[in-house]
């Protein structure tokens, strides 16, 4: 069907784009328009969505010619593109052609890549044109002489759609590689085992009812040819990571799957040829098919939390519109640096972080952060890479770009986790062998006995016993469980940054909360301020706070910043966690804890409002004034904490903040247990000391002044805190406001490791009891490849339940 | 049993490889899932496909049984007829291949009258779009079962040469089959499935007729291998 191209001529169906044959009148009146259509059944179907008020479908699809009622498409915004260093960036480069990916945002339907392979198929100098709706990925290939890139660039955009270059190493992940081959390979085996089934059956009749041989030579030869593409193409991995793990001396399950698949093959073949006996195709494609089934979810599972982060960076637009001066430039994300000013039209992805410099817009942020509703934003604010803008029209100055932005950040640390491989999983992959060589010592004895009792009978059995046994569903007993719990995890926005995170999770008893940015949101307030010396302003005060915090990473420290002109500090200090001292005019300020600024501090303490943290500034030991610093409640904080209870876990609170504040705090949740003015070291020590009751502790804290108490406790999780992410070093990483992902990830350990459990009883069992019947010789190849495979899916399956886990 | 295994190659096949001009057709009835539903959320639109796929097959598994019933009560009431009608069957399967080869359309004046019936389905079909359920789905592929479709028909009678209720259902189904990796794969770069297949049209259209050639041949094959008893295999199934 090359019609695609010749799209809108008179002659061609208005439905399903082929020509209308010549004796066809059929005609369909859609808004107005009379169409013609090329048979009744397109009629029906016209009519249908007509009448059904979906003709917005063919709106859709028949966006108008390009040129009509538009305004000529803008290539010299894209010019940029035409250059040889652009065309080599993201564009493979023949001698006298070009190819290149181009992501197409707003792409929505079939009838979208309808339209867009139409339009760009009359743009002169256009070798193909392909187009995925499901990735909404664009493969065009034209020739340097007659097309340039921009046209093609430009064209797209007057279309409606937002064209994004890719550069080949985005277009082309190898995992997107890995999943097409194995759904080729699915399919041929599926489509293959179909066939042979079918003869199978005809065969297996006849031998009941009678064939005659003719028939049955020519059902066998059949099948024969079928199964020929299934053994040499659908079965190639498993040939080859059987001969891997020979010649690194480390058999895997793949080598009895390929002596099975292989000796099976070879002996049908001959039989077919020779007349034998029996041929055994059914059983080859069914193994195979249920092989490759088994591995395809699991590789599923194990990418659909790669797909998350791919998706994270698919949300970076590729180009970004800088402005210099009155002039505007498409330019590539990746030549964006700080200090950059670039315009965001609506509907665009925000390429770097940045200040918007003017207008407002709402932002959908719910990549990086999980909520969903649009956060309103104006001149000021920041905006982070990867949100998209919704509404308004932006101007936004770059202040981080690439790998340094929060997107780019949660992307590496997702990464991070792919290279920590469970320890369990490590242990299965190291035992599987020497199981594979056990396996096949039994096979061979089983096949050496049956040789001197039934000689006839020798080949059929040790077929049943290395397909029967095959240790598949013990290899993907655990990697399937843990990968289906991560891909889970990361859409609860919970991201893990450590293979080991769910198996120590597994065990805690202890759930120990930091205070400040955890149980709270981490933007505290100023509420109130007593000024004690009569010779200051409340406006002095706080300007010499501010002037010492700047200093200060700790949380309660933002809510002092201002944007007024500071007094200059000079020989500040930082006592972490404690308070910040600092010379002003020649003297000494402290602004802090009580104990911190001194003992003055102790009785102008006694404030009213003992919900809040107290702040007290002194000059030269004279307590000048103090500050009432409240900081919100996280949504969700009391649910959590029930909830955890509920699971029988210990809970508490662990803060570097005064006593009155914790305490408070600590009896509005229900925390029995709570710990205040700790430094760092203190936090370490409790954990250490609940470590050596035998407790196996939580750590949930920003770790932000306290990295070395998230790494002391056994697991550690971490709200996102956007600046700061890059220093985390947390196991877990929640997205969102909420706290309740704690508990979510908890309980989801949990679950993983009694479903990993459950399968390695299962697969355990399984080959216990099918070892003997085979070997003994009561079960056929057909039955033992449908019990091989009705095991390793069932452990898949079962794994599998994690992913809808809530 | 042995009997019908052919035909239901020949429908697998045809249904499998059968005409860009079907998928031209109903490839835009995928989109029709995806207009209403965000970008982002495609993952929910496969139980919706599924049912919808499922129960187009469904009827035309019903259909099937119909007119292979029909054509039951036509041998059972006609002495002698047994025989050429699975000639008829062969003759069939070899002009089905040659309409998949050549995109010929032997069936036109069928599918208006196949029309008119789907003139009384369509409101029914109407209530049931947009498709935003997975009982819609599966309600709007009960329907669509019955769109006029020459390419339908044909499988039908050949359906109904089978002229036993179990076989044209089975043969409907394999016909139903082999349109699912079609109709589930729209999602993939639809020119160029529609190229593939349209290169694979001809090599489709010759291996059904061949399909055809070897039913027609397989009476004399028989008989040429000595007197079998093939009223018994008739209604193995």
């Amino acid at each position: 069907m090359t019609t695609a191209a010749k799209g809108q001529d008179t002659g061609t169906c208005f439905h399903c784009a082929l020509p209308v044959p010549a004796d066809c009148d059929l005609i369909v009146d859609i808004e107005g328009d009379r169409r013609p259509v090329c048979c009744p059944g397109c009629k029906a179907v016209a009519e249908l969505i007509r009448d059904s008020g979906m003709s917005r479908y063919y709106s859709l699809r028949d966006a108008p010619d390009p040129g009509v009622g538009r305004p000529p498409a803008k290539t010299a915004e894209w010019q940029v593109f035409d250059s040889e260093d652009m065309l080599a960036a993201f564009a493979e480069r023949g001698s006298d052609h070009a190819e290149t990916t181009i992501y197409v945002g707003g792409m929505y339907c079939a009838a979208c890549s309808w339209l867009i392979e139409t339009t760009l198929k009359k743009l002169p100098g256009i070798d193909s044109v392909d187009v995925s709706p499901v990735t909404h990925r664009l493969r065009v290939r034209w020739r340097l002489a007659d097309a340039r890139f921009s046209a093609i660039l430009a064209a797209l955009a007057q279309l409606g759609y937002q064209p994004q270059p890719l550069a080949p190493e985005n277009a082309t992940r190898p995992e997107l590689i890995e999943q097409r081959m194995a759904l080729k390979r699915l399919l041929v085996a599926s489509l293959g085992m179909m066939q042979v089934m079918m003869f199978a059956v005809g065969l297996y009749a006849g031998e009941f009812q009678g064939i005659d041989r003719d028939m049955q030579h020519f059902l066998r030869l059949v099948s024969f040819v079928v199964t020929t593409p299934v053994v040499f193409y659908a079965a190639r991995p498993f040939f080859a990571a059987a001969w891997r793990g020979l010649v690194a001396r480390k058999p895997g399950m793949d080598l009895p799957v390929s002596i099975a698949v292989g000796s099976a093959y070879a002996a049908s073949v001959y039989a077919t040829f020779t007349n034998g006996e029996a041929v055994w195709f059914d059983s080859v494609t069914m193994f195979v098919f249920f092989l490759t089934l088994g591995r395809f979810l699991e590789m599923r599972a194990r990418h659909r939390s790669i797909d998350r982060s791919a998706a994270l960076s698919a949300k970076l637009p590729n180009t970004a519109t800088r402005i210099e001066g009155d002039s505007k430039s498409v330019v590539p994300v990746s030549q964006l640096i700080a200090g950059d000013c670039v315009l965001i039209r609506a509907g665009d992805a925000i390429p770097a972080d940045g200040i918007i410099e003017s207008g407002s817009t709402s932002v959908d942020e719910a990549l990086l952060t999980g909520e969903a509703r649009p956060q309103l934003k104006s001149t000021g604010d920041l905006i982070a890479a990867g949100s998209v803008n919704l509404d308004g029209l932006i101007e936004m100055r770059v202040t981080r770009t690439g790998g340094d932005t929060t997107l780019g950040t949660i992307s590496r640390l997702s990464e991070r986790a792919r290279y920590t491989r469970p320890a369990f999983v490590t242990i299965a992959d190291r035992v599987a062998s020497y199981i594979v060589i056990a396996l096949l010592g039994v096979a061979a004895i089983v096949a050496a006995f049956w040789y001197f009792v039934a000689p006839e009978r020798a080949f059929v059995i040790t077929l049943s016993v290395l397909v029967v046994t095959c240790p598949c569903a013990l290899a993907l007993a655990t990697p399937a469980a843990f990968a289906a719990a991560g891909s889970r995890l990361s859409q609860l926005r919970l991201l893990v940054t450590n293979g080991n995170a769910i198996e120590a999770l597994s065990r805690a008893t202890t759930v120990m909360f930091d205070k400040t940015g955890t149980l709270t949101r981490g933007m505290p307030e100023i509420k109130s301020l007593m000024v004690l010396d009569s010779s200051m302003t409340e406006h002095d005060c706080r300007l010499i706070a501010a002037a010492l915090e700047t200093a200060s990473a700790h949380p309660l420290a933002r809510a002092f910043s201002m944007s007024a002109s500071l007094p200059k500090v000079s020989r500040q200090h930082v006592e972490v966690g404690q308070g910040v001292s600092g010379t002003i005019d020649g003297r000494r300020w402290r602004i802090g804890s009580a104990q911190f600024v001194g003992s003055g501090a102790a009785n102008g303490g006694d404030s009213a409002n003992t919900a809040a943290t107290n702040v007290f500034l002194a000059v030269d030991g004279d307590l000048v004034a103090w500050f009432d610093v409240e900081d919100e409640l996280r949504p969700d904080v009391a649910a959590t904490l029930s909830a955890i209870d509920r699971l029988g876990l210990r809970t508490a609170l662990v803060s570097g903040d005064n006593q009155n504040a914790v305490k408070d705090l600590a009896m509005r949740l229900g925390i029995a247990d709570f710990y205040s003015e700790c430094t760092p070291q203190r936090k370490l020590e409790i954990i250490e000391a609940a470590q050596r009751n035998r407790e196996r502790v939580v750590m949930v804290g920003d770790g932000i002044n306290d990295a070395p108490v998230l790494a002391g406790a056994d697991t550690s999780i971490a709200p996102a805190h956007g600046a700061l992410l890059a220093q985390t070093s947390a196991d877990i990483i929640m997205l969102g406001e909420s706290l309740l992902p704690v508990t979510t990830a908890i309980r989801m350990s949990g679950k993983t490791m009694r479903i990993v459990r459950q399968n390695l009883a299962w697969a355990i069992v399984y080959n216990a009891l099918a070892l003997p019947l085979a070997a003994a010789g009561f079960v056929p190849p057909w039955l033992a490849a449908i019990g091989m495979s009705a095991s390793s899916l069932i452990v898949v399956l079962n794994a599998l339940r994690l992913s809808r886990f809530d | 049993m042995n009997e019908a295994l052919p035909l239901l190659a020949a429908a697998f096949v045809t249904g499998l490889l059968g005409s860009a001009h079907c998928f031209g057709m109903c490839a835009g009835l995928s989109g029709l899932f995806a207009v209403n539903a965000s970008v982002a959320s495609l993952r929910p639109q496969i139980p919706m496909a599924v049912a919808y796929n499922t129960g187009r097959i469904l009827s035309y598994a019903f259909l099937g049984i119909v007119v292979a019933s029909l054509g039951q009560t036509v041998v059972k009431a006609i002495p002698n007829i047994a025989a050429p009608v699975r000639f008829a069957s062969g003759l069939l399967i070899v002009i089905v291949g040659l309409q998949v080869a050549f995109n010929w359309r032997f069936l036109a004046p069928v599918e208006k009258a196949g029309a008119k019936i789907w003139n009384h389905i369509a409101p029914a079909a109407k209530g049931l779009l947009p498709v935003t359920s997975t009982p819609k789905a599966l309600g709007l592929g009960l329907l669509w079962g019955w769109l006029p479709c020459g390419l339908v028909y044909s499988v039908l009678l050949l359906a109904a040469t089978t002229a036993n209720a179990v076989n044209g259902g089975l043969v409907m189904l394999a016909f139903g089959v082999g349109t699912m990796p079609a109709m589930i794969m729209t999602g993939i770069s639809a020119s160029k499935l529609s190229r593939f297949m349209s290169r694979k049209q001809l090599g489709a259209g010759l291996l059904i007729i061949l399909i055809g050639l070897l039913t027609l041949a397989m009476p004399v094959m028989k008989f040429s291998a000595g007197p079998d008893d093939t009223t018994h295999s008739q209604h193995s199934m």
